[in-house]
């Protein structure tokens, strides 16, 4: 059951999913904090931590989306409604680009500063523009809305997920836990 | 030469006493000349510099044992490149800008180690804290002048920079590699 089918989510796809959404829940805490924190070693260390997933979240994401590129998802079972359709696809395509976007406005953030930094001490993040106070506040205020725009995309994600679960009654939810479910 | 020559020629028709035998004097110049420190953040280095510096040296590269060597840093004059790090460093915790805006070394002890390289042995006082340190440097003549070059190791924590939580090392590390480029050029 490494690929995907008609009805399942392969493995890898599962995989992906939930590791990455412990890492973003994970990184959203680390964010708030990290930027809510009085100045202090602590403060360093939250943004250290918050900067090292932002990388490995990135990673991730291309690689989730190369595997999805050749494994196409299952399909939606029967009874959705063309709106519900089109909200799924659209919900999903926002998370992706927030995924991307994210990190991409926080490495921004890290290059216009200019703080040294190593993920997770090992690997020099290299700058993607030049050291400008300016350019960093906008790029953080912007990283700051997507986050926002980021946490009310995942309150839909999940809320759509409880209702194909408990008021559709389908089995959308249920395929993306991990193991093997029998679809009926 | 001919400059040299009609020195020695004076000096021989004066008396010896109002003509000491007395290494050059060297002036800084500021244009070709650099201090940089570099801390480290979680482990990666984070290099500043101090824009305004002075030093002047009384040295003979061959004869280096009767020289000395002053140095004054302007620490207010402290760049890091990093906005929020230029504004943390000026406080109590770190420069004290308002109470420590000058740092001195001066040495009158200097000799050398072997062929160009040499060591000045004397006192830092940063942050009003005094301490004998160590200060290495390789000596390279040129036409206009000499450069003397080196670095060292400095531990912030003797010198009380970054008190209170930031005395911790762990994100910040303890020491601070200090490297310098002096161009000097014969005074007078």
């Amino acid at each position: 059951m490494l690929r995907n089918d008609a009805d399942s989510w392969g493995a890898p796809a599962k995989l992906f999913h939930w590791v990455m959404a412990a890492l973003i829940l994970a990184q959203i805490a680390l964010g708030v904090m990290a930027a809510s924190w009085r100045v202090s070693p602590t403060k360093i260390e939250l943004f250290f931590w918050h900067k090292s997933t932002g990388v490995l979240i990135l990673t991730l994401v291309a690689l989730r989306l190369l595997w999805r590129l050749a494994n196409p998802p299952p399909e939606l079972p029967s009874g959705i409604a063309a709106w519900e359709r089109a909200a799924a696809r659209l919900s999903h395509l926002l998370l992706y680009a927030l995924m991307i976007a994210l990190p991409v406005t926080g490495w921004i953030v890290n290059s216009a500063s200019n703080v040294p930094f190593r993920i997770f001490w090992l690997i020099p993040l290299p700058a993607i523009v030049a050291p400008d106070e300016p350019t960093a506040d906008l790029a953080a205020l912007v990283h700051g809305g997507l986050a926002a725009l980021l946490a009310l995309a995942l309150v839909a994600h999940i809320g759509a997920a409880l209702r194909h679960h408990f008021v559709k009654r389908n089995t959308v939810l249920i395929r993306m836990l991990p193991g093997t479910w029998r679809t009926p | 030469m001919k400059e040299i020559a009609g020195l020695l020629g004076l000096c021989g028709l004066l008396a010896f006493g109002l003509c000491p035998v007395q290494a050059a004097d060297w002036k800084m110049d500021p244009a070709g000349s650099k201090l940089e420190f570099v801390a480290t953040f979680e482990k990666t280095a984070a290099p500043g510099v101090f824009k305004e510096f002075d030093a002047r040296l009384r040295f003979d590269p061959d004869k280096p044992a009767g020289g000395g060597l002053d140095v004054i840093v302007k620490v207010t004059s402290a760049d890091m490149n990093i906005a929020d790090a230029n504004k943390e460093i000026r406080g109590k915790d770190w420069f004290d800008y308002a109470a420590f805006p000058q740092a001195e070394f001066r040495s009158t002890e200097l000799r050398r180690i072997e062929g160009n390289r040499y060591v000045a042995r004397g006192t830092l006082v940063l942050k009003g804290v005094k301490q004998p340190i160590e200060v290495p440097f390789s000596w390279t003549a040129s036409a206009d002048g000499a450069v003397m070059e080196g670095e060292l190791l400095l531990s912030r924590g003797a010198f009380g920079i970054g008190l209170g939580e930031w005395a911790a090392t762990n994100v910040i590390g303890a020491d601070v590699k200090v490297k310098f480029k002096v161009k000097l050029r014969k005074a007078g």
